[in-house]
């Protein structure tokens, strides 16, 4: 049971959109407080006056986009949650924000599929009470990609019939230290 | 000597002498130094002296004076006196009393005393005259022969008029007995006389040019010119007469051919030698045969230069027919493999000649079809009718015409096989006509275009789809944001009814427990709390605008789904009546994304705008295209994180029977230096992956050679760009729409 209501800042340049996260987020309002930004500027004035635990922005905005904002609160306030959502689905975009985002969701998505992820962040985050362990996890940019093995071997594991596959397989499982 | 003795020897000396007087020889006694004891009456008749004039002259008196003669002469009495010999004959020549020559054969003997002491000679003289002057005669004839002779075979080896000149000299020399001459010859233009051929002193020496006045005061007196001391002629320059010092004469005479003077022959004989007659006669020869020797010699020149000329005509006709030959070959061959389709006909439309890729084209065979008329072989089916053209080449020359004057909206003629399919053909005619301007038929140059205009088509599609496909991501976040808010607004009118819903079932349970009666204070205070408790206000409130706007969102998809429609017509493949003003909003609405964040859009379209006759698809995409360019433009020159958009104005109004469409933006604008290659295929000045430089070509392409318009462009480096596009409402393409419309 948290102690506070998490306060999540919806950030887009659609008035509409601003307005519909509103109503859709009333559904949890026993939980969130919902905060909302018209722009970047706004988003990090907001931010200044009073810190929230979550950040959703949209990417494509006129003068600040998403990526400036993202860059601004990972450096200036680290210890809020960071989530993209965005119309744009272009590759070279979402590549741009995975560095800075933690999580990316593209519009349109459903606002329960995004409570339980904001839950799900903001409980592990809670988990790792330490304030200098929070700093350090949520200023991660990026992590080291799991090894090929790694993903094998689970793989091979979550399979119906575990029984390594091949010769290769096995040799690669005799590899492990 | 007793006197008897002496009486009998002086009697027969009287006697001796007496029959010396009478005898009808010539007989004559000298002393030893040659004066004359006694000359008979013949001798002194013959030499024309009276008896008593010749006893006391001297031999040498009456001898012809030729020193070398008389030289000769003085030789044998001197070798007699030495004893060398007691009698020797001589043929001497007298000069008589009155000058005349007298030739005579002489038989001397000297007399010897007896102690062989010489005493006198005794001559016995006889006239040889006519036997020489005969002798003489023959061997100049002999001479005269072998000269002529010498000369002409000379002269025959000579292959320059040079080296003809030179031989000439040499024999003429050896014929003369000279050693030094010279060739003065004129040399076109000049008229002087230059040395050409030089023997002798005339190899070392420096001939001046003579006038050519020369020959005229040379040859007054006749052909042969014979001077006397060359050091006082009068006829040649001093340098001339100097160096060549004294006891020279001068002989000449002219070379000439077909009676024009080429040069003259100066030769230099020794003053001592007379020229005689005889060899006045031999000059006059030689020179007749120099003459001639050169006439022949140039004629002979400008027949073999002429017969050369012959040669090298033959020689270059033989060159050309055997070019001629083989490129009748290539062409022969090339006509036959060329890719494209040849057929040939006459002035009566038959057909000469039908390639292989006629054949493949038409479905004919060349035997089959050649000798026929030109529509049995070549059915095209002009747009309108079913049946073929009556006069195919009339049909191609016409359209061939409408072509020129619309290249890219002439409908390519169909062709109908023998096999009855069908194809388009892209072809060309050309007339054949003779040298005098005849028409003799035409040569069509064809080819199937079936496969080349199905990959336009295709082509012209795929390049709107890919103009779509650059948006396309723009108009997912145009679609994905309104998607979005419908369905977070849907979401929370769903709750909203919930608790509605909730909300009534609770009033009518309060309700229906009182069963009619009033509700008491409790109920009030319940039916409010619960009513608090639903935050129904807060629904009352909230409810309609969350309608509104979701009902706004799906009218914005709705909106840029219909404007994606409309934008990628298909359909648009001949020319319409259309609203231009509302295909540049369409083009506005899914090119929304594209400017929104750098740009203000503004439209100020004419309301009175008449429809225009084009493909409206076509325009839309070009107006898309200068949209995306502005857009770019603009982002060029704003700062990167700044609060600042640029503006991007588009206009339409009607100008006389013209549209204007005008696009402007407050973007970098074109530096001067490529504004004249902007239209240019493939030319961008965007980076890698942001421009392909086809858009302002198929733009240039679009208003220009398919709509007949006019593409303007107006830009100032650091202020931005307008680019104006005029189209033609129409009227001018009445005849192309017939046509397009059947």
């Amino acid at each position: 049971m948290p102690t506070r209501k998490r306060r999540i800042l919806f950030v887009d340049d659609d008035p509409l959109a601003l307005r519909g996260f509103e109503r859709a987020a009333e559904a949890y309002e026993d939980d969130w407080e919902v905060y909302l930004a018209r722009s970047g500027a706004e988003a990090l004035h907001l931010l200044a006056q009073m810190p929230a635990d979550v950040l959703i922005t949209d990417m494509r905005m006129p003068e600040m986009d998403g990526s400036a904002l993202l860059e601004a609160v990972s450096r200036r306030f680290p210890g809020v949650v960071r989530f993209v959502l965005s119309g744009n689905t272009e590759e070279g975009k979402m590549l741009e924000t995975a560095r800075l985002a933690h999580q990316f969701f593209a519009k349109p998505c459903d606002m329960a599929y995004l409570y339980q992820r904001v839950e799900a962040a903001c409980r592990l985050r809670e988990r790792l009470n330490s304030p200098q362990m929070v700093q350090l996890v949520t200023g991660i940019k990026k992590l080291p990609s799991l090894p090929t093995l790694y993903i094998r071997l689970m793989k091979a594991l979550q399979s119906e019939d575990p029984t390594p596959p091949s010769r290769s397989a096995r040799l690669s499982l005799r590899m492990l230290p | 000597m007793s006197e008897q003795d002496r009486e009998a020897v002086g009697q027969y000396l009287a006697l001796i002498r007496r029959l010396f007087d009478a005898a009808p020889i010539c007989i004559s006694v000298t002393d030893l130094e040659g004066r004359y004891l006694y000359a008979n009456p013949a001798l002194c008749q013959l030499l024309g002296y009276r008896l008593e004039e010749m006893p006391g002259m001297h031999i040498e008196q009456v001898a012809y004076p030729d020193q070398q003669e008389i030289q000769a002469n003085r030789a044998l009495r001197q070798k007699a006196l030495a004893g060398d010999f007691s009698q020797y004959t001589l043929e001497r020549r007298y000069q008589r009393k009155d000058g005349g020559v007298v030739y005579a054969l002489l038989q001397i003997s000297l007399l010897r005393g007896e102690d062989n002491a010489p005493l006198f000679f005794l001559a016995q003289t006889v006239d040889i005259s006519a036997r020489r002057v005969m002798e003489d005669a023959l061997r100049q004839r002999l001479n005269e022969l072998e000269a002529v002779n010498t000369l002409s075979r000379a002269l025959r080896a000579a292959s320059s008029e040079e080296e003809l000149l030179s031989l000439f000299l040499q024999s003429v020399l050896s014929v003369v007995g000279g050693s030094s001459g010279v060739i003065l010859w004129r040399q076109p233009p000049s008229r002087a006389l230059r040395p050409l051929a030089r023997c002798g002193v005339f190899e070392q020496l420096a001939v001046p040019a003579l006038g050519e006045d020369l020959p005229a005061r040379l040859f007054e007196g006749g052909d042969v010119y014979i001077g006397g001391a060359l050091k006082d002629d009068p006829n040649f320059p001093p340098q001339l007469r100097q160096a060549c010092g004294s006891g020279w004469r001068a002989v000449c005479f002219g070379l000439k051919s077909a009676a024009e003077l080429l040069g003259v022959v100066l030769l230099l004989l020794p003053l001592t030698r007379p020229v005689e007659e005889a060899e006045q006669r031999l000059l006059n020869l030689v020179a007749e045969i120099g003459s001639n020797a050169v006439t022949r010699n140039r004629m002979h020149e400008r027949l073999q230069a002429s017969y050369q000329d012959l040669q090298r005509e033959i020689n270059q006709r033989r060159d050309v027919q055997a070019m001629l030959a083989r490129e009748k070959e290539v062409l022969a061959v090339s006509l036959l493999s060329i890719r494209e389709g040849l057929i040939s006909i006459d002035a009566e439309q038959r057909i000469t000649l039908f390639n292989r890729a006629a054949e493949n084209i038409t479905g004919w065979q060349a035997e089959q079809a050649i000798g026929k008329p030109l529509a049995s072989v070549l059915r095209l089916l002009p747009s309108r009718a079913s049946a073929a053209a009556a006069d195919p080449l009339a049909y191609l020359l016409k359209w061939e015409a409408e072509r020129q004057r619309a290249p890219l909206t002439a409908r390519l003629p169909t062709l109908e096989r023998s096999d009855g399919q069908k194809l388009l053909l892209s072809a060309s005619v050309s007339p054949v006509k003779s040298r005098e301007g005849r028409l003799l038929g035409h040569i069509l140059i064809f080819e199937d275009a079936t496969e080349k205009m199905r990959q336009e088509a295709q082509h012209a599609l795929s390049q709107k789809l890919e103009s779509i496909g650059q948006l396309a991501a723009g108009i997912a976040h145009e679609i994905n944001t309104p998607i979005q808010y419908v369905g977070d607004n849907l979401h929370y009118l769903q709750r909203a009814f919930e608790r509605m819903s909730e909300m009534l079932t609770e009033e009518e349970r309060i309700i229906v427990a009182r069963q009619g009666s009033l509700l008491t204070a409790e109920d009030v205070a319940a039916l409010h709390a619960l009513r608090q408790e639903k935050k129904i206000e807060r629904y009352i409130e909230q409810v309609p605008p969350a309608i509104a706007e979701a009902l706004e969102g799906v009218e914005r998809v709705r909106k840029i789904v219909l404007a994606i429609r409309e934008f990628s017509h298909p359909a648009a493949k001949e020319k319409a009546m259309a609203d231009i003003n509302q295909g540049i909003l369409t083009t506005v609405t899914i090119s929304r994304n594209e400017w929104k964040y750098h740009a203000e859009l503004e439209t100020d379209l004419d309301p009175n705008l008449p429809l225009v006759w084009c493909r409206i698809d076509e325009i839309n995409q070009v107006v898309l295209n200068m949209i995306v360019n502005a857009s770019q433009a603009i982002q060029e020159v704003l700062p990167k994180d700044g609060g600042q958009k640029g503006s991007i104005r588009i206009a339409t109004r009607c100008k006389d029977d013209r549209v204007q469409i005008v696009i402007a933006d407050s973007g970098a604008g074109i530096p001067e230096d490529i504004r004249s290659r902007i239209f240019d295929p493939f030319f961008t000045t965007k980076g890698v992956g942001r421009g392909t430089g086809q858009g302002l070509a198929l733009a240039h392409s679009i208003i220009v050679q398919k709509h007949h318009g006019r593409i303007l462009v107006d830009s100032q480096v650091g202020r931005g760009t307008t680019f104006t596009i005029e189209l033609p409402i129409g009227s001018q393409e009445e005849g192309e729409s017939e046509h397009a419309n059947p």
